[in-house]
């Protein structure tokens, strides 16, 4: 069970912006907050940089942002990396409604700050909630087979609202976006789609800064609905107007709604329809670590027979904690370039989890059931998955990897 | 090793006693010299060394174990008399133990014959503080003429000592000879305190670098003085004594408001990263904290575990501030002694364990039983009534740092090999040639329980006694070593070394024969002489059978004594169930390490990371299991096995695969070539057999 403290503070003079907590811990006093700051703040004094704690069961870090805001975290439950980037998130998701040069006199603009809190803490809410299951560092994606039509039209909606920034969503997941879109920061990439899960109506228009892109110049970004799960989203300037949009969505997909409707049909499998696995096979990951970008699936199969031992989100989380402990870490544990791992597996009593590396940045991490040999996982692997995928990919190389 | 009874038999005076009649007098004639270094506390440390690259020195030494046949008759005949007045009586014959010569115990110095004259006798060694010793009158080599008018030869000395039986002035007549400055010797060491105090000279090793390898900060936690804070090094060089507020902080905070205990901290200072490991012990926060240039966090965890469980178990109340930064000091030397060899197990807690041949570990058996089933007491009824009693609680065998043999408990051996890495005896027994060590000392974990630790050459026997007699018992006289086990306990040490236990366990380790690996950077081993046709004939041979051990040195000589040239006919094992041998490392952990063991290369240090890797992760999952406390994070409970294949170079990919046995407990970690699996099922069966011999 994950627990989380978030504490966010001013760098100069540790002044509190907010604090929040996730999990079965309870609150913790100003005196504590004020104590946690105090010895980031007393170590700097003294030419030291405090990293982390770690205890038996909590692990604790700091970091200053932007040379005004601190974010201090204490888990339980998630690697440092994963709690780095909570915090890249967090500030991300205050950097996309404040601007860099006002986050400098953090001190001077509490009211502004208070104001767009209104903004960002549905994010930071949103980021906790999704601790356990999202991979935070990667856009979470959806690859129905209707994606190289979706992209065209994308195109040429692209071209309409003149944006390089577009993008698509099926179910907070993204279908398809546009080469700007995918050239962004890989955490702006996920406060964005952080904002737009976190929304209250589909139909959105806020103004936001990417500090990646321009940091003084700020951009709208618009979310139109095209069907009960599908959305699409164009960051632009201050035209056109959000009625024009309307209006160029409509026009873009009036003769497509079959393809929207089938396009939501890969929801939940999130993997495309002609694609059939192995029915041992539980979960996937496919990952690109060159673009951070993901597609996650926990319900692989297509007809659910109700025997499966392990629960959709047990199994999300048994596939994140092989992919933070084992395939993550790794890279960072050895620091050698000269050794590329191709692939790892690891087996318990209930499951067991195998990943394998194309090489060039494309990963996949498969959850099986437990009963499969070892030896077999290794080439139900090859045989199911990595042929598919590689036709896959093949196939559709210019739009997703 | 000779038996009680036959020993009991022998006339005190028989030649079979006399130190010159047996080619090891003078191994004989050194039992003694330690008894007179035994400290207030009745704990003992004495040690002769000398080391590797030593030419013999001119020294003046008391204690000779050097040729002695330099000196003749002739060269003192025309030198002057000396006399010396001397108290002597025949019942001093034991002050020194039963493997004393008579002549040492009684008048103080040891004799033998001149080379050129086998009757005339010559001053051969002096016994440290003895009368005669402080006399400074008489010089090694000295003709010893006559004892109160009577000319001493070879054949009467016995008897015209004992006539003396009760105490009597006498003149004794020497010779001197011309010189007595050409002998070589040994370097001493008398006590711990004297042995810590010149640590890095005994070892040669000076600091290399101007940081230490760690930092030390004990702080009282109810007290504000800062005089009763410890810093290694001291405080205007420590870089952290600064910061050291901020762990109390930290410290404090985290077991009130979480609840939970701070293992360690990672903080940067000038753009090094450091690992501040925490731990609460008698008041006192103590923070050890090393350089990630030094080593990783698991490592820096590892060892500061092992660095506090040692400072728990030597410490009672509170800190002695003058022994923690010995120890600190015999660290810091300690590592850069080892820089080079910095592996991965070096940082596991398990202690590494060092299987020998089956018929070496019975030879090893056989003489600590015999050590231990002897019924001391029996001695002491008569004639020799002047000892306490213990009893052998077990004993502990290493080869300079590899454990041979050991039958003592967990806690134990944990402790004695605590107190020799952390005391520096490893680095002694390593760095220099040690002649003799003896130590004796209360051992914390229990009452009444002492530790006595010889050494010879590469070989540490460590003995855990027990008092008989209960200290309270005793009125709480103080219990000092006592002379009969110790020259029990050197003579096994004696018998091993003989035996060839010590070279062995030296070519056992390079061999890489039991079980073979593969070279993976195509390197021959530096010791692997396989013939090869003998191996064809022998691949599919059961490995578990007496087959490979005729070859053997006993099985059909009657030679007792292990010869190195054996081992390399020995046929080597082969573990792997492929054709070819694809094993390349493996390591074994159960409460001990087994690992295959050759020499650094960059391929074994690959492999080292890689394990430590896996030995990450798994031992999350065992700690789990072992205290039945399932983690937050669910998935890495249950974990069993691990695997990673890295490409390591154009067209080899290896297979790191880890695996974790239930109970007993046992990890086994092993690197092979991918294209060939392996069943670590039965990989952990084959390896397991091997601890059995």
């Amino acid at each position: 069970m994950t627990s989380i403290h978030l504490m966010c503070l001013t760098t100069i003079s540790g002044l509190p912006l907010f604090t929040k907590k996730r999990g079965d811990c309870e609150s913790l006093p100003f005196s504590t907050v004020a104590s946690l700051n105090g010895v980031h703040m007393f170590c700097k004094t003294v030419g030291m940089e405090l990293q982390s704690t770690y205890c038996e069961d909590w692990i604790l870090c700091w970091k200053d942002f932007h040379e005004s805001l601190t974010i201090v975290i204490a888990a339980k439950g998630l690697t440092e990396k994963n709690i780095e980037h909570v915090m890249s998130i967090v500030v991300t998701s205050i950097t996309l409604f404040v601007c860099m040069e006002d986050l400098k006199n953090i001190d001077t603009i509490q009211d502004r700050m208070k104001k767009e809190s209104k903004n960002f803490m549905p994010m930071i809410d949103k980021t906790l909630d999704i601790l356990e299951t999202d991979i935070l560092e990667y856009t979470d994606c959806i690859l129905p087979t209707e994606n190289p039509q979706l992209l065209s039209k994308l195109g040429d909606f692209s071209g309409q609202v003149n944006s390089h920034f577009c993008s698509i969503f099926i179910n907070h997941k993204i279908a398809v976006a546009t080469e700007g879109w995918w050239g962004l920061d890989s955490f702006e990439r996920k406060a964005l789609s952080i904002l737009f899960c976190s929304a209250k109506s589909p139909l959105n228009e806020s103004v936001i800064f990417l500090p990646s892109k321009d940091v003084n110049s700020a951009f709208r970004i618009v979310t139109v609905p095209l069907s009960a799960t599908m959305a699409i989203c164009a960051i632009c300037g201050a035209e056109p107007l959000l009625p024009e949009i309307q209006m160029m969505v409509q026009h873009t997909f009036k003769n497509d709604i079959d393809l929207l409707l089938n396009a939501e049909k890969c929801v939940p499998r999130n993997f495309p329809d002609n694609i059939e696995f192995d029915s041992r096979i539980l979960g996937i990951i496919l990952l690109n670590k060159t673009v951070k970008k993901c597609a996650i699936s926990r319900h692989i199969q297509q007809s659910s027979s109700g025997k499966r031992t392990l629960s959709g989100s047990h199994r999300m989380s048994i596939l994140k904690s092989f992919f933070d402990e084992a395939v993550d870490a790794l890279d960072d544990f050895i620091e050698d370039s000269k050794l590329s791992c191709l692939s790892q597996y690891w087996s318990s009593e209930y499951h067991k989890c195998n990943y394998t590396t194309d090489g060039e940045g494309n990963l996949i991490c498969v959850l099986y059931v437990a009963s499969i040999p070892t030896y077999t996982m290794k080439w139900v692997f090859f045989l199911n998955l990595f042929l598919h995928f590689y036709y896959y990919l093949f196939k559709f190389s210019n739009i997703f990897f | 090793m000779e038996h009680v009874d036959d020993w009991l038999k022998t006339p005190v005076f028989s030649s079979s006693l006399s130190s010159f009649s047996t080619e090891n007098s003078s191994v004989n004639s050194d039992h003694t010299n330690w008894e007179n270094y035994v400290e207030s506390d009745g704990s003992l440390f004495y040690a002769e060394y000398e080391h590797f690259d030593e030419k013999p020195r001119n020294v003046k030494s008391k204690t000779l174990e050097c040729d002695l046949k330099s000196f003749k008759l002739s060269d003192v005949t025309s030198s002057g008399i000396i006399e010396v007045e001397l108290i002597i009586t025949s019942e001093d014959r034991y002050r020194f133990g039963r493997r004393s010569s008579p002549f040492e115990a009684i008048l103080g110095f040891n004799v033998r014959p001149f080379s050129d004259n086998n009757s005339c006798l010559m001053v051969s060694g002096m016994v440290t503080n003895s009368t005669i010793d402080k006399m400074n009158l008489i010089t090694i080599g000295s003709w010893f003429k006559q004892i109160n008018d009577i000319d001493i030869r070879i054949d009467n000395l016995d008897d015209v000592l004992m006539q003396f039986s009760t105490p009597t002035n006498v003149v004794l007549k020497f010779q001197g000879v011309k010189s007595t400055d050409n002998f070589d010797g040994f370097n001493k060491v008398v006590s711990l305190r004297h042995f810590q105090n010149n640590f890095e000279d005994i070892l040669k090793c000076g600091n290399h670098s101007d940081e230490p390898p760690f930092f030390f900060i004990a702080e009282p936690l109810n007290s504000n003085s800062t005089g009763d804070i410890f810093f290694y090094p001291k405080q205007q060089l420590n870089l952290f004594s600064k910061a050291k507020g901020c762990f109390i902080t930290l410290n404090s905070i985290l077991n009130n408001e979480f609840k939970s205990q701070p293992l360690y901290t990672v903080i940067k200072c000038d753009g090094v990263v450091y690992y501040v490991n925490y731990k609460v012990m008698k008041s006192f926060l103590l923070l050890l904290i090393f350089s990630e240039k030094q080593c990783n966090r698991k490592e820096s965890f590892v060892r500061s575990t092992e660095f506090f469980s040692f400072l728990n178990m030597n410490f009672k109340d509170t800190f002695d501030f003058e022994y923690l930064t010995q120890i600190c000091r015999i660290v810091t030397s300690s590592f850069y002694t080892n820089l080079q060899s910095k592996e991965f197990h070096d940082f596991l807690k398990e202690l590494p364990y060092l299987p020998l041949p089956k018929e070496a570990q019975l030879r090893v058996l056989d003489a600590c039983s015999e050590l231990e089933a002897m019924d001391y007491r029996i001695w002491n009824s008569a004639p020799l009534n002047s000892h306490r009693e213990f009893f052998i609680v077990g004993h502990v065998l290493y080869q300079k740092s590899s454990l041979i043999s050991y039958n003592v408990i967990q806690e134990q051996l944990h402790y004695i090999h605590m107190h020799l890495k952390y005391n520096g005896i490893f680095d002694f027994i390593e760095s220099v040639s040690c002649k003799m060590l003896i130590t004796w000392n209360v051992m914390p974990l229990a009452n009444d329980t002492y530790l006595t630790i010889c050494g010879k050459n590469n070989l540490l026997f460590a003995i855990v006694l027990k008092s008989y007699v209960p200290k309270n018992e005793v009125n709480s006289t103080l219990i000092k070593p006592s002379l009969f086990y110790i020259e029990e306990i050197e003579d096994t040490l004696d018998h091993l070394i003989q035996s060839g236990i010590g070279s062995l366990s030296n070519a056992w380790v390079d061999c890489n024969k039991r079980p073979e690996i593969k070279m993976f950077d195509k390197k021959p081993c530096k010791k692997k002489i396989v013939d090869t046709t003998h191996l064809e004939k022998e691949e599919y041979s059961n490995s578990d059978s007496d087959e490979d051990w005729k070859d053997f040195p006993h099985s059909k000589s009657n030679t007792d004594v292990f010869n190195f040239k054996e081992v390399e006919k020995m046929v080597p094992l082969k573990l792997t169930s492929s054709k070819c041998n694809d094993m390349l490392k493996y390591l074994s952990l159960n409460n001990v390490k087994l690992t295959s063991n050759l020499n650094s290369s960059q391929f074994q240090n690959i492999a080292d990371k890689y394990f430590q890797f896996l030995h990450n992760i798994i031992q999350c999952s065992r700690k789990a299991r072992q205290e039945n406390n399932a983690l937050s994070n669910k998935a890495l409970s249950s974990v069993k096995e691990f695997g990673i294949v890295v490409k390591i170079e154009k067209d080899k990919t290896v297979a790191f695969t880890g695996r974790l046995f239930p109970s007993p407990f046992r990890e086994l970690y092993v690197a092979y070539l991918s294209e060939h699996p392996q069943n670590l099922v039965e990989l952990e069966y084959r390896i397991a057999s091997l601890v059995a011999g």
